[in-house]
């Protein structure tokens, strides 16, 4: 079947990829334009039908490009292709400092990578959207929303599909866009707004790295699609030459004079442009990915329609980053410093987004942490080199987390029923016992929740234990190691107990996780009786269903209908993505248990890692650490599940409510999330407040006061000053001229000698110095520079003559004498330059 | 005969004054009571006016008869040289001077009947100071510049004193009178130490004597010093400028306006000829001593002072008065430059003075449309909404004054890029550079017009003035109007004009 | 608010239609996408013809036949255009036997369309208002489409459609005006937001008409003149000539302070333009002196000219402060926001789509052009102004605006900063992002200013906390707003980014920089965070949360009028972000003759003491167009 398709479309034209692309895009177009006439039933059609074919027509990419992966295998080694198709030629810009420009295309690539992003996108994308058509269906915003999220799809697939950086760039700020679009999708109410806002923001300031990234390797590379850049990493180790390395400080490598010489460091920092490329780009993901340190937006944008955090903001955009690193992972690991960095960055961002979901009662906010923290084991795993095993969690975590939220979206759509407060319908101390009333959405989180605790055979337990496994074992070397020792260049050599400490960080994070989502199932779906409102008998509910809509705020005593089960849209999507959950890992993943039948990840993601795969060294006796590291991983999830289960259902929440009172402070400190924002607010946003401050009013006082107000004012004060001798009393006129009248002759009577110097030829050090004339003088000549004047009568003699050596310099004076005897007397300095050659000009 | 063609446009003024004279003395009814006086009165003085831009046409024609006759081709003119001068210089400034006296008489014609001062001595007084302004432009002996200084001067005084009626008109003209005659017997006592030095009257010979060095520098230094300072009055030099203002404000407006235009083209003619060729010898032009770092110096303050004070009026009137003064710095530097770059330079003044005419004509007749009796437009406040309430007097007003202001495609402009050109010809740089900054300040206080012309609503209840029709006016500003594009658009050919006639001049 | 308002308000609120209806546009969308590839397969020609149809089926019933008809020739143009500049065929180059027809008067049509309509407004009567109008846009679009002619000749590195008639010969000035593919767009850009700002300024001014059209109409053809003048002298009249109509239009129908703002913009202007006036001058004179005296204002000869270093700093300063006080750039920029706020909205429009662009197109072509030396000498560190007191100062202060029209104002300073850090910066593919990023401020800046003109419309205020929540009540409007936003925070996707990301690249890649490149190219792209900050800053306060003023709650969506006038910029904004290659293809031989320009005499003499030698008079330039030189003139 393969085969055909690739006759259809051939590899390197590979036009389908324009109908992946295109068809969400008419959805969005269709149901932004006309969403609004079209109807409810239009548009979920259009938007439905959009995202659909857009994964038929993945499933057929992947199909071909399966084929034609099998095409290109000799042994067990297989190379890397791709399904490319080029759109259009959008702009060029420079290659480096002498190259010239360089192309940017609009080209779209298909590779194992993309391929598998690919499916989940459209697929999860497409059973969310189903999910969606229920979940929003009250909201008069439906079109807008569909809009929205078929853009999003869009975006999304221009990420992951682009063959270049610009093109990926276009598609980062694209989902970026319509999370923001979407987060403030209920405009009406501030803080929503605020939370769109502030995502974008701190998105920007990642893509601020990513802008950087893409100027360093266009400058140092000389390209900037994939394949480029892979062929050019050379120059980004060059260290031979100044020009490729990266002169932090000081600034550029200058060196600074005068006052501001004390700026100068006794070894200047410098960097290599790998490292400076790998910690620009890492600033992006980490913007994209919510890690530390910007990762503040996510919790915020939980602000959205529950879909949209299940289908952006933890199954497919916030993973763009970790993409990101997998794709150009040729690139990062050039620098281990970067990877020791984007290691302990994901490894820390693990720990401490767990520590906070401990406390919320908020359920979505618990899985926001959640998935910050899974976001940071994904990094943990690509920083320690395991690209395969981080790329695998990506996978596992799209279909685990995306059902979580999906039924937390069910939960609050059945609270919502009744309670009509966001905060309370989402608060889990409102809930329990729901298992009996929504079984499916049970189930499914259930599934789902042994997945992410990471129990045994689920997938979340394959992802997570190769994560583990490698970050001890793992060490990432430096691949221009010889390079740099040749040159005796000091080189970055990341300490051995890292492994370690990274692997213990990451099983106490994986235990916090086991802990607190059984502790959020058990609070949301256990325990014997309903916190939300009393549940009544059913003839009583249908008492109160006649005047139900005029005081369900007030009183919840009333007793009212329980909450029922979600219809079929909604519990479809739960019921395949946690079947997902479930199998996925057992299909897929690498490890020894997994049906054969298919590519293991690994084995199907070995192309695209392989130039990488030489910078990773095991350390000796790792096979051995299989089953011992494995086993952290197993006694985390079942500590962190028995401590939830003995807490929350044994004891039923006491010893929760205990420790909190033993160490309120810490309670309160995790409940209010260490309380990062408050120091963001206090520390950067106030500095660029007071920036901003200062700048306007410095703009407008001081900037527009000197080159404005100032000349103004002084011309209007001479004006006025000058007008008051203009008096109108004649005498005053009369003297006024009578002064100017003496001027002249004051001018005229006494001499103001001045002289030209002329020199004789060329560069004879000859010059003849001539007096300026004036009526009735007679002059006195002090040519040879003595301080005496030559003669003491003086005479009409005008000029005189005078020689000059080389470099010397001579003070001619000449005294003027006035027809009425004043004299006056002026010198002039004669400089013979040092012989220079005048300047010869090349051109004509 | 070819002496009288050549004297042609002197003879032409003179003879319409002594004709119009004879007309306006033997009419009948010499003060029309007011408005709605008697119909012949009105209708006679416009004769007047009418007759006399008639003359001052046919002088010009006459002139330039004269001109493409050439001069070199009239063998006579030795004959009444050195005391009249007949070279392509002194036709130039025949017809710029007849160009300034048509549109002052022209503006005068709607003038003075509206504001009830219709008496007929004002159009000879014209002519005849107009007589005298050419003769002193054509004279090159000392005693017929004095002659012809005198004219001028004494017509100007009584044009001055024209309203007799009011004290500001008759206290104008007096001091105008007195600095005047002060600054004619400085000048005087100067022409004296010079015959006293040189032996010579006539400009040639003494720039001859004076080159020969064979002289008693003192006499002739002091005779420097004197003339100098008799020349910077006349163009109203800064500090001898003081009289300007008031002057100017207190004159009826056709006399301000003939005083700004005529009157200064007279007193430039006469500057540059006295000290192109009586002081042109490289002593007195010496850059360290002689004349020219003087008159750079009166420039810059005549430039500074004026614009700067400019900007501080309140009657538009004043503020023409400063801008004349502002000019007249301008035009200083022309003069400077010439020392060393002849004949553009030259060229650039007489240009200059051309279109500097034309603009000011234009604005003065511009302020005299807008006002009309018993609310005469002076003060900026007058003007408020006059774009509203006469678009094209106030159309006309914004042209003139742009060009004034010298902002392309205008005269004004042109005039301003020789003058600057010909100033960093001759490397004075910073002389340049300070012009330069004038005109920024200078094109504030012209703008302010614009400001209320159209921008500002009269305050309410202010005294609204209310605007006139006069053909007349019309005509003088359509005449402005047309002349100050041409020059704007295709100076080409007035600049050769005006080369020619420096050449004529010789440096 | 009459019933016609109400009608519009309450439209989007009527229940949804029927699905029937609404399968009818995805059908004819569908159909007409079909029938478009047909058509491009058999008759490309028919394209625009098939899209204009397609827009015209598809625009939202509300509207009546005229809007689809616009709308429908606004499409079909654009469509045009893409074909016309679609790479693959405006790379084919001319075949000798037939080279593309060039009018030599084509220029001084652009140029004496508006300005014999200016003349023929001041002869029409006062009391017809719709006559006026509609002379004036006719003028507008006339010269719109004979500037399209433009598009039909590949421009390489050289200039075109020259015309050179003697003027003054003696003095050497002539009427000398050319197009190359630089000032090519910018002519293009003057030529479509005329006509866009003058339509909407119709619908909220009336007093005084007449002279608005007169001013409008003169504007255009000066603007037109000093873009194609390669006269000095010429250059220098259009220049100044520019200035009049813009000050009457602030000082006559600006806002409260309309008269100071106006003076203060003339000042300023004139101020560096005298300046100027003094260093042409001398320029001018040198020549003459070095060839002989004749004299030439003509750029090509004044190109030749080369300059002792310490002469050439003194010229290119003049020079230069002329263009950074119009660009405008700190510390000359205060004139700017004043002006915007007091201007109408038509006046904002063209002062910033257009106006600006006289400074940095002046920079590009005279400082850059003639004094090669010094503009590389002090483009590194101006280039440091560009980024600490355009880039990053300007967007501080613009975010500490509460006028919309400021924060606007301040953006724009924000912006032509990377247009000249992309001009310092020197390299081809920064002056590239430069030129592009004049076009995106001329088109995003003029949209903003645009709506937010329809916005003061409605409300006569531009106080931010006069707002909020008004995405309610104004729907399209708000989208459209967003939209510009977007592009104006450089969104990739739209024209922002393509504009800013030639330049930082280009910036980072720039050798002419000193070592300073590296730390400019960050700068510039911190500059993209604060951008997002201000703007997006404007329309949370603007659009989001409740409606917390009464008077807003009744408040009309955006009417046809302002929606036509500004939906072809909204098109552009996609067009050049997604095809940015039909603007750079023809601009790309003539940014890098500039390149090449700067280069080939920095390596002549290096800076910073780069000649020293007496003034010599260099070859003319290759690309120069073969006009004989001056001759020693009569006299």
């Amino acid at each position: 079947m393969g085969a055909q398709i690739l006759s259809l479309f051939p590899a390197a034209n590979f036009s389908l990829i324009a109908v992946i692309l295109a068809l969400p895009l008419l959805g969005a177009f269709v149901n932004g334009v006309w969403g609004k006439r079209l109807g409810n039933d239009a548009v979920r059609v259009m938007a439905l039908s959009a995202v659909g074919g857009s994964f038929l027509a993945s499933v057929v990419t992947f199909i071909a490009l399966a084929s034609h992966v099998d095409a290109h295998i000799e042994g067990d080694h297989h190379e890397h292709v791709k399904l490319a198709w080029t759109a259009w030629q959008w702009m060029h810009t420079k290659a480096g400092f002498t190259g010239g420009n360089i192309p940017i295309d609009v080209r779209f690539s298909v590779d194992a990578l993309s391929g598998v992003m690919m499916l989940v996108v459209t697929g999860i994308g497409f059973l969310i959207h189903l999910y969606s058509t229920a979940y929003m269906a009250e909201d008069p915003g439906f079109a807008r929303f569909f809009a929205y999220m078929n853009l999003f799809i869009f975006a999304m697939l221009t990420l992951i599909l682009a063959d270049n950086l610009p093109v990926l760039f276009v598609g980062w700020e694209g989902v970026g866009l319509c999370s923001y679009l979407l987060i403030g999708f209920w405009y009406e109410k501030m803080p929503n707004a605020a939370a769109g806002k502030k995502a974008f923001i701190a998105n920007r300031v990642g893509d601020f790295g990513l802008i950087c990234g893409m100027f360093l390797l266009a400058s140092y590379t000389g390209a900037l699609d994939w394949t480029g850049i892979a062929n050019g990493i050379g120059s980004l180790k060059d260290t031979t030459q100044d020009a490729y390395l990266i002169h932090v400080w000081p600034v550029g490598g200058g060196q600074y004079q005068g006052i501001f010489s004390f700026l100068q460091p006794h070894n200047p920092l410098t960097i290599t442009a790998a490292t400076a490329v790998g910690l620009a780009l890492l600033l992006g993901c980490t913007g994209k990915s919510a890690q530390i340190p910007l990762y503040v937006w996510l919790p915020d944008a939980m602000a959205g329609p529950t879909p949209v955090s299940a289908l952006i903001h933890a199954a497919t955009m916030v993973t763009a980053g970790v993409y990101l690193i997998c794709r150009l992972s040729f690139v990062f690991t050039l620098s281990p410093f970067v990877m020791m960095l984007i290691a302990s960055v994901g490894a820390a961002t693990a720990l401490f987004a767990a520590t906070i979901a401990l406390v919320q009662n908020d359920i979505k906010k618990v899985l926001a942490y959640s998935t910050i923290s899974q976001l940071g084991f994904m990094f943990l795993g690509v920083g320690v080199g395991a690209f395969t095993a981080g790329f695998f969690h990506v996978f596992t975590h799209a279909f685990f987390k995306a059902c979580l939220f999906l039924c937390a979206g069910s939960v609050i759509h059945a609270m919502h029923a009744r309670v009509h407060d966001d905060e309370r319908a989402q608060d889990m101390r409102y809930m329990g016992a729901l298992r009996k009333h929504m079984p499916i959405t049970y189930w499914s989180f259930f599934a789902s929740t042994l997945a992410i605790a990471g129990c045994p055979l689920t997938s979340g337990f394959f992802s997570k234990d190769e994560i583990l496994y490698r970050s001890w074992v793992d060490h990432s070397v430096n691949p221009f190691a010889d390079v740099l020792t040749r040159q005796k260049l000091e080189m970055f050599v990341p300490p051995q107990w890292l492994g370690p400490a990274l692997y213990v960080v990451g099983v106490l994070a994986a235990t916090l996780t086991a802990f607190y989502m059984f502790r959020a199932l058990f609070m949301t779906f256990w325990g014997d009786e309903f916190r939300g409102w009393t549940i009544g008998r059913p003839s009583l509910v249908a008492a109160h269903a006649s005047d139900d809509h005029d005081h369900h705020h007030d009183d919840l005593s009333v007793p009212g209908a329980a909450p029922k089960e979600s219809p079929w849209q909604m519990t479809v999507p739960l019921i395949i993505l946690a079947t997902c959950a479930v199998v996925a890992g057992l299909i897929f993943n690498a490890g020894p248990i997994n049906i054969p039948a298919l590519h293991s990840m690994d084995h199907w993601l070995e192309p695209v890692f392989e130039p990488v795969a030489r910078t990773v060294r095991l350390s000796e006796g790792a096979e051995g650490l299989t089953w011992p590291l494995a086993g952290g991983g197993i006694l985390a999830f079942i500590i962190g599940t028995g401590v939830a289960y003995w807490m929350y259902i044994m004891e039923a929440g006491r010893p929760a409510e205990a420790l909190a009172d033993a160490a309120p402070g810490l309670y309160r400190l995790l409940l209010d999330k260490w309380r990062i924002d408050e120091l963001y607010d206090a520390t950067i946003i106030a500095a660029v407040d007071a920036l901003a401050d200062t700048s306007a009013a410095f703009d407008q006082t001081i900037v527009d006061g000197i080159v404005a107000k100032v000349p103004a004012l002084l011309v209007s004060l001479f004006g006025s000053i000058l007008r008051a001798f203009q008096t109108g009393v004649v005498h005053v006129y009369a003297a006024f001229m009578v002064i100017g009248l003496a001027f002249f002759g004051w001018f005229f009577v006494f001499p103001h000698p001045a002289a030209t110097v002329t020199a004789v030829g060329k560069d004879t050090g000859d010059y003849i110095v001539t007096a300026a004339p004036g009526m009735g003088y007679q002059y006195r000549w002090d040519a040879d520079g003595n301080g005496q004047f030559d003669s003491e009568r003086t005479s009409d003699q005008m000029s005189v003559k005078v020689h000059l050596d080389e470099g010397k310099t001579q003070n001619v004076r000449v005294e003027a004498t006035s027809a009425f005897g004043f004299s006056n007397s002026a010198a002039i300095p004669i400089t013979r330059a040092a012989s220079v050659k005048p300047m010869q000009l090349g051109l004509n | 005969m070819l002496v009288a063609f050549a004297l042609s446009p002197l003879i032409v003024i003179a003879l319409g004054a002594l004709l119009l004279m004879m007309a306006e003395s033997f009419s009948t009814t010499r003060t029309p009571t007011r408005a709605g006086g008697p119909l012949r009165t009105v209708e006679h003085a416009q004769g007047l006016a009418l007759g006399t831009t008639v003359v001052f046409v046919v002088g010009i024609l006459f002139s330039a008869a004269v001109w493409f006759r050439g001069v070199e081709n009239l063998t006579g003119i030795a004959s009444v040289a050195p005391w009249l001068v007949i070279d392509r210089f002194s036709l130039f400034f025949d017809g710029l001077l007849c160009l300034g006296g048509a549109l002052t008489a022209l503006i005068a014609g709607g003038y003075l009947p509206e504001h009830n001062l219709n008496r007929g001595e004002f159009y000879t007084l014209l002519l005849f100071a107009t007589f005298g302004a050419m003769m002193l432009a054509s004279a090159g002996d000392l005693l017929t510049i004095f002659l012809g200084l005198e004219t001028m001067s004494i017509g100007a005084y009584a044009l001055t004193a024209f309203r007799r009626a009011s004290p500001r008109s008759a206290e104008a003209a007096l001091k105008y009178f007195l600095l005047g005659s002060f600054a004619a017997a400085i000048l005087l006592y100067g022409f004296a130490l010079l015959y006293g030095a040189t032996g010579h009257t006539d400009l040639v010979g003494i720039g001859v004597a004076l080159a020969h060095g064979a002289v008693k520098s003192p006499l002739v230094i002091f005779a420097l010093a004197l003339v100098l300072a008799g020349l910077v009055f006349k163009v109203s030099g800064v500090p001898f400028h003081m009289w300007t203002p008031d002057a100017y404000e207190g004159a009826p407006t056709p006399a301000t306006n003939y005083m700004a235009v005529a009157v200064k083209s007279g007193a430039f003619a006469m500057m540059l000829r006295v000290l192109l060729t009586a002081f042109g010898d490289p002593k007195s032009t010496s850059w360290a001593a002689g004349w020219p770092p003087v008159l750079a110096m009166v420039a810059v303050l005549t430039m500074t002072v004026a614009n700067l004070v400019a900007g501080r009026q309140d009657s538009v009137k004043r503020m023409l008065a400063y801008s004349s003064i502002a000019h007249a710095g301008y035009l200083l530097v022309g003069v400077v430059a010439s020392v060393r770059a002849a004949p553009e330079a030259q060229a650039s003044v007489l240009f200059y003075l051309l279109t500097y005419t034309v603009s000011t004509a234009g604005a003065f007749g511009a302020l005299v449309l807008c006002g009309s009796r018993g609310a005469e437009a002076v003060s900026y406040e007058d003007l408020s909404g006059i774009g509203r309430r006469h678009p094209a007097a106030a159309l006309a007003f914004s042209l003139f004054l742009i060009s004034l202001a010298g902002i392309p495609p205008t005269a004004g402009f042109f005039g301003k890029w020789f003058i600057f050109r010909a100033a960093m010809d001759g490397g004075f740089y910073w002389l340049a550079l300070i012009a330069f900054l004038n005109s920024v300040v200078g094109v504030y206080y012209y703008l302010r017009v614009l400001v209320y012309m159209y921008m500002r609503e009269p305050a309410a209840g202010a005294p609204i003035a209310t605007p006139m029709r006069s053909p007349y006016v019309n005509a003088a500003l359509l005449a402005s109007a047309a002349a100050v594009l041409a020059l704007g658009l295709l100076p080409t050919k007035f600049v050769n004009v005006a080369i020619a006639a420096a050449t004529g001049l010789g440096g | 608010m009459t019933a016609a308002a109400h009608e519009e308000t309450s439209e989007p609120t009527l229940p949804p239609a029927p699905l029937h209806v609404g399968w009818r546009e995805i059908v004819i969308l569908g159909f007409f996408g079909i029938a478009t590839a047909a058509v491009a397969k058999v008759a490309p020609d028919l394209i625009p013809l098939a899209v204009a149809a397609a827009v015209a089926a598809l625009v939202p019933r509300k509207h009546d036949w005229t809007t689809r008809a616009v709308l429908a020739a606004i499409a079909a143009l654009l469509t045009l255009f893409v074909i016309r500049m679609w790479p693959a065929e405006a790379g084919v180059l001319p075949d000798v036997e037939h080279p593309p027809y060039e009018p030599t008067t084509l220029l001084s049509w652009l140029i004496g369309l508006p300005i014999a309509g200016a003349i023929a407004i001041l002869f029409l009567p006062r009391q017809t208002p719709g006559l006026l109008r509609w002379v004036t846009l006719g003028v507008m679009f006339a010269t719109l489409g004979a500037s399209a002619f433009l598009l039909g000749v590949p421009m390489g590195r050289g200039f075109h459609f020259n015309q050179d008639i003697a003027w003054m010969p003696q003095l050497g000035i002539r009427y000398h005006v050319a197009v190359d593919g630089i000032s090519l767009w910018l002519l293009l850009l003057t030529g479509i937001i005329m006509p866009i700002a003058t339509y909407a300024s119709f619908g909220s001014l009336q007093a005084r008409l007449k002279d608005w059209c007169f001013a409008l109409l003169l504007l255009e053809g000066a603007m037109m003149g000093a873009l194609v003048s390669m006269d000095l002298f010429l250059f220098y009249v259009f220049w100044e000539l520019m200035l009049i109509p813009m000050y009457v239009m602030i000082g006559v129908w600006g806002g409260s302070n309309r008269i100071k703002a106006a003076l203060k913009f003339f000042l300023y202007t004139f101020f560096g333009s005298i300046l100027m006036l003094g260093a042409i001058l001398y320029v001018a004179y040198t020549y003459g002196r070095l060839n002989g005296g004749a004299l030439s204002f003509d750029y090509f000869e004044l190109q030749r000219v080369l300059y002792p270093q310490h002469l050439q700093i003194w010229l290119f300063g003049a020079f230069a402060l002329a263009f950074l006080i119009k660009v405008p750039m700190f510390p000359f920029h205060t004139w700017l926001p004043d002006a915007h706020t007091e201007a109408p909205t038509a006046g904002s429009i063209i002062l910033a789509a257009v106006m600006l662009k006289m400074g940095t197109y002046g920079y590009l072509r005279f400082c850059m052009g003639l004094f090669p030396e010094a503009s590389i000498q002090f483009g590194a560190n101006l280039a440091g102004v560009a980024v600490l007191g355009g880039i990053l100062y300007g967007a501080l202060c613009a975010w500490r605006q509460d006028d919309v029209k400021r924060v606007v104002a301040y953006s724009s300073v924000a912006h032509l900063g990377y247009v000249m850090l992309g001009l310092f910066a020197g390299t081809s593919s920064s002056i590239e992002g430069g030129v592009i990023q004049m076009i995106n401020h001329g088109i995003s800046t003029g949209a903003l200013f645009l709506l937010v003109g329809v916005l003061y419309d409605r409300r006569h205020t531009r106080q931010l906390d006069e707002f909020g929540g008004l995405a309610k009540v104004m729907p399209v409007y708000c989208t459209l707003f967003i939209i510009i936003t977007l592009s104006s925070i450089g969104l990739p996707g739209t024209n922002g980014f393509v504009g800013e990301f030639m330049v930082i690249t280009g910036t980072f890649a720039s050798n002419k920089l000193g070592h300073f490149n590296g730390i400019q190219a960050v700068g510039a792209a911190l500059g993209v965070i604060l951008g997002a900050l201000y703007m997006l800053g404007v329309v949370q306060k603007v659009f989001f949360g409740p409606i917390t003023r009464k008077e807003n709650e009744k408040l009309t969506d955006i009417n046809r009028r302002e929606l036509l006038a500004v939906s072809p910029l909204v098109v552009l904004v996609f067009v050049i972000g997604f095809f940015p290659n039909l603007l750079l293809a023809p601009m790309h031989d003539a940014c890098v003759r500039v390149q090449d320009d700067l280069e080939q005499r920095a390596a002549e003499h290096a800076a910073p003491v780069f000649y020293t030698g007496p003034l010599r008079l260099l070859a003319r330039k290759s690309d120069a167009p073969n006009v004989p030189a001056p001759t020693s003139a009569p006299n």
